[in-house]
């Protein structure tokens, strides 16, 4: 959940050092709790959840806007009492537990885009899709059952991956809006067809690791086989 | 979780064929900078399938008023 902070919480997140440039990592009990919760705080008033759906709420504040949603945000009950910073050596150990989830995932991480990488020939046999939200792709020729040039897909196997792990492919592929992936259109490049690969970058609150492919110049006539839905 | 889709124009078809002649900046997607026909510039906006311009969504922007498209620096006027 997001919250906003109570104003003698926000005094007392005053009261303590920053994280990192502008937000805090503190830990803190709810009324009626035995445990402590962690959350970010952002300038001492914005509060989330770090546990539970954390990078869902940050993309939210990222499409929705800080002050929007910092005036519907419900105010979290919290024991000031109870506030305390989370140690920087427990925070690593959640990176690490952040980072084998997304391996426990398939994703990948570092790496660069696939802008950034050196071209190779398909081998004819491998096939690539792209993921959509759009039944009528406008990337897809479907005169020519092509793509056009400049277009990005991912391998085949990646897009498995990311339905048998039940992977968000919007997180995953660092899609700049919500819209529903609902298409799935596969392509089989020809052997002189030009390809790029590379691993997505984290990018509108997105963490990214799916791979991508860039066809600076398409593909060839004849090489777009088919659509499905997504997930099937 | 609300829901965080953006407001969406439709760009009219020059535009979109236009779009379609330059590469995306990632699956589903490019980054364009536009300007309105009252000089205003919207810049690093997100067009969805080379047709779909996000707005906020507090803006109201009719695809009529929109003078110019440009993408890593090629233009495209009215």
């Amino acid at each position: 959940m997001i919250f906003k902070a109570y104003s003698s919480a926000q005094r007392q997140f005053l009261s303590l050092p920053e994280t990192g440039m502008g937000y805090q990592i503190i830990e803190a009990k709810r009324y009626g709790k035995i445990f402590k919760d962690r959350f970010v705080v952002f300038n001492s008033e914005l509060v989330i959840d770090l546990d539970s759906k954390f990078s869902d709420f940050k993309r939210q504040i990222i499409t929705e806007g800080y002050s929007r949603i910092l005036i519907k945000a419900e105010s979290l009950p919290i024991e000031t009492s109870t506030i305390s910073l989370v140690a920087r050596s427990q925070i690593t150990e959640y990176r690490i537990l952040t980072e084998t989830k997304k391996k426990d995932r398939g994703r990948h991480s570092g790496g660069t885009g696939s802008a950034d990488n050196p071209k190779e020939l398909a081998d004819g046999e491998e096939i690539f899709d792209r993921l959509s939200a759009y039944e009528n792709d406008k990337r897809i020729d479907f005169e020519n059952k092509k793509l056009i040039p400049g277009t990005y897909t991912t391998t085949d196997s990646d897009y498995r991956a990311c339905v048998r792990f039940s992977d968000d492919p919007i997180d995953r592929y660092a899609l700049p809006n919500d819209e529903e992936i609902k298409w799935v259109f596969y392509v089989r490049p020809k052997t002189n067809d030009v390809l790029q690969r590379g691993i997505v970058q984290p990018a509108f609150g997105h963490d990214g690791g799916g791979i991508e492919i860039y066809f600076k110049n398409g593909t060839s006539n004849k090489t777009y086989l088919e659509r499905k839905d997504y997930g099937k | 979780m609300g829901n965080s889709i953006k407001k969406r124009i439709k760009l009219k078809e020059e535009y979109i064929k236009y779009l379609l002649e330059l590469p995306e900046s990632g699956m589903g997607y490019q980054i364009v900078d536009i300007t309105l026909k009252n000089g205003q510039q919207l810049k690093k906006r997100i067009v969805l399938n080379s047709q779909f311009l996000l707005l906020e969504n507090s803006e109201d922007i009719d695809s009529n008023f929109i003078e110019k498209v440009e993408v890593e620096g090629k233009k495209h006027y009215r």
